[in-house]
């Protein structure tokens, strides 16, 4: 059964993740997955009866509780739930919110839906969530990229100070300064660049690029407009800066009254209501929407106490185990090779 | 191929150049002058690893290049822990192994420097692909135990050729819980990032597969014993196969797309 789950797997690998969800929930695998559960038990309770200690059973019963915490959280598991305690949980949903507005429709992806139709439907929540604010903090230094029409390709980190030799035939770039967010104002009768500290995002860099031929050239490049061309060498040269975290402040509102209020970011989802919210989408160029991923939490702390479980068995039986054991039993190998050699 | 001039490459060169003396010192039985050098590589790839992650201002495991700076780095305790726990001595190999994972560093992989993306700054991002590598190195040394033992000459005394299989055994101990733990720990942050513990992604099934690989070892080993050594060592060998397509044939190439593309 394992072989055969190890040849899936890699079957699963070359197909791509979306097909690969698609045959690994399909009938015939989930017959397969009935049939390892039973093997399964049946290997728990095999063990139970010859194993005097509790680290092998525990195991595969590890593996049993994972695979029954995975079919309770996948769509079938819903369906099945739901039919047989009358829930009405979706396993997953997007929402996207604008900012200063509340949301409670939610698109759920339709399995398999035929061609042509939409492949999403909508749901009501019975509660709302409003976006407060969403902004992206980026780190101060990103990536250029610079590139010329012969398709000659560089990413350069910037590092303030830098400088970066391209080719013979290109000249070199120096990172002289990074901007978060790049403003300009008039002062003493000249127009100053400064990283401003007020609300927004601008993000710009600012080098010195040095032509094979022809004086040193100095440009602001900003991830807003990309593309700005140096004449003297036809080469392209674009700002990407590096996303340090995304931030949607929302608040949940249920009959009028705020019941949650929380800031979602990466690695950092909501819990509420037997569902999680992402981070998963956003408005990249404006900030003023976010698009949450939900997530139902069912059978997910099944799974998390499957995943301790087998941590405990694999390293009771393995390390405390097994290698005290058999390392003992090679050193006595060894000196009884070596009595009998004298 | 290329090599770097700057002082990154400068300390991976030294790294290497000390790890291929120690490597040599060890061939001609030299056990002390071996040792040496072993622990002064080691300090080498410390400061390699160190400068790194005082350069990037963050714990470099993003990408190939900076986790075979690691790997580098974990061979001699790993080689250490093998000696005094597991007795299985065969550093003369660790040493080749530090050798074989430093090149590429040195030579191949791009080293330019990269911000962590979000979904990267998890306090389980480090221990899932710490986990992962210093299994790696069990496995390795565990093939080799396992070519040792396929490749072994009829007549060589019996003790000799059940010691590589042995050998084997003891470092698939070592190595499995760490594979399950990096597993584990991967489908957790999997779930804080993304929202599943399973996406289905190339690099997931790769690795369930090399965990399957070795928990099939174990059944085959647990039914038959020692009496089939030669098909244990290549269920073992299969394993570290599995290792090499995962590592670097799933982040090499564009066969295989997904979540884990940013290594």
């Amino acid at each position: 059964m394992f072989l055969a789950l190890f040849c899936m797997s890699v079957y699963g690998a070359f197909i791509g993740p979306y097909e690969a969800a698609i045959f690994f929930n399909s009938i015939p695998v989930t017959a397969y997955w009935c049939t390892l559960l039973i093997l399964l038990f049946a290997a728990y309770a095999r063990s139970r009866k010859v194993i005097r200690s509790i680290d092998l059973p525990l195991i595969y019963l590890a593996c049993i509780i994972i695979l029954l915490g995975s079919f309770a959280g996948s769509v079938r598991g819903h369906n099945l739930i739901n039919r047989l305690l009358g829930h009405d949980k979706f396993r997953s949903a997007e929402i996207t919110i604008n900012v200063g507005q509340n949301q409670n429709e939610v698109l759920i992806r339709k399995d398999n839906p035929p061609p042509q139709l939409p492949t999403f439907h909508t749901r009501q929540l019975p509660f709302a969530l409003r976006l407060r604010n969403f902004r992206i903090e980026f780190y101060k230094s990103g990536r250029l990229l610079v590139w010329t029409p012969e398709k000659q390709k560089w990413q350069l980190a910037v590092w303030p100070g830098y400088e970066y030799p391209l080719d013979l035939n290109t000249g070199s770039i120096k990172i002289l300064k990074v901007y978060k967010n790049f403003r300009t104002k008039y002062e003493s009768g000249k127009t100053l660049a400064y990283d401003s500290n007020e609300p927004g995002s601008n993000p710009a860099v600012w080098i010195r690029y040095n032509p094979v031929k022809g004086p040193p050239v100095r440009k602001f490049i900003f991830s807003k407009f990309p593309n700005p061309v140096f004449e003297t060498d036809n080469i392209y040269v674009d700002y990407i800066p590096d996303i340090k975290d995304l931030y949607s402040d929302i608040l949940i509102i249920k009959d009028d009254e705020i019941v949650a209020k929380e800031t979602i970011e990466v690695n950092k989802p909501l819990h509420f209501n037997g569902y999680h919210f992402y981070q998963y989408d956003y408005d990249a160029i404006n900030q003023r929407f976010t698009t949450l991923a939900m997530v139902s939490d069912t059978g997910l702390y099944i799974v998390y106490c499957g995943f301790i479980l087998l941590c405990i068995g694999i390293f009771w039986r393995l390390w405390l185990k097994e290698l005290p054991s058999s390392s003992q039993h090679s050193t006595s190998e060894k000196s009884r090779g070596k009595n009998n050699g004298n | 191929m290329e090599i770097k001039y700057t002082t990154q490459g400068l300390l991976i060169y030294i790294a290497i150049g000390i790890y291929i003396l120690a490597f040599l010192a060890a061939c001609l039985r030299l056990k002390k002058t071996a040792h040496a050098l072993f622990f002064t590589a080691f300090l080498a790839s410390a400061a390699t690893f160190g400068y790194r992650w005082y350069y990037v201002k963050h714990l470099p495991l993003q990408n190939l290049f900076e986790v075979f700076l690691f790997t580098g780095l974990a061979i001699y305790p790993l080689s250490l822990i093998s000696q005094k726990i597991l007795k299985t001595a065969d550093s003369a190999f660790d040493m080749l192994i530090a050798v074989i994972v430093l090149f590429p560093a040195g030579f191949v992989f791009d080293a330019v420097a990269k911000n962590l993306p979000p979904a990267l700054q998890s306090p389980l991002f480090a221990p899932h692909v710490a986990a992962y590598m210093l299994a790696y190195i069990f496995m390795a040394k565990a093939a080799f135990q396992a070519v040792l033992q396929i490749f072994s000459f009829k007549n060589k005394p019996q003790p000799i050729t059940a010691d590589a299989e042995h050998k084997t055994y003891l470092l698939i101990c070592a190595g499995l819980p760490l594979l399950t733990l990096g597993l584990i720990l991967g489908s957790v942050w999997g779930k804080f990032a993304w929202g599943n513990f399973w996406n289905w992604d190339p690099k997931e099934m790769w690795s369930l597969a090399i965990w399957l690989v070795y928990v099939i070892y174990f059944h085959f080993r647990f039914m038959y014993g020692r009496e089939k050594p030669k098909i244990n060592s290549s269920i073992a060998l299969a394993g570290f196969a599995v290792i090499v397509i995962t590592l670097l044939w799933v982040n090499l190439s564009k066969i295989f797309i997904g979540l884990h593309s940013y290594a």
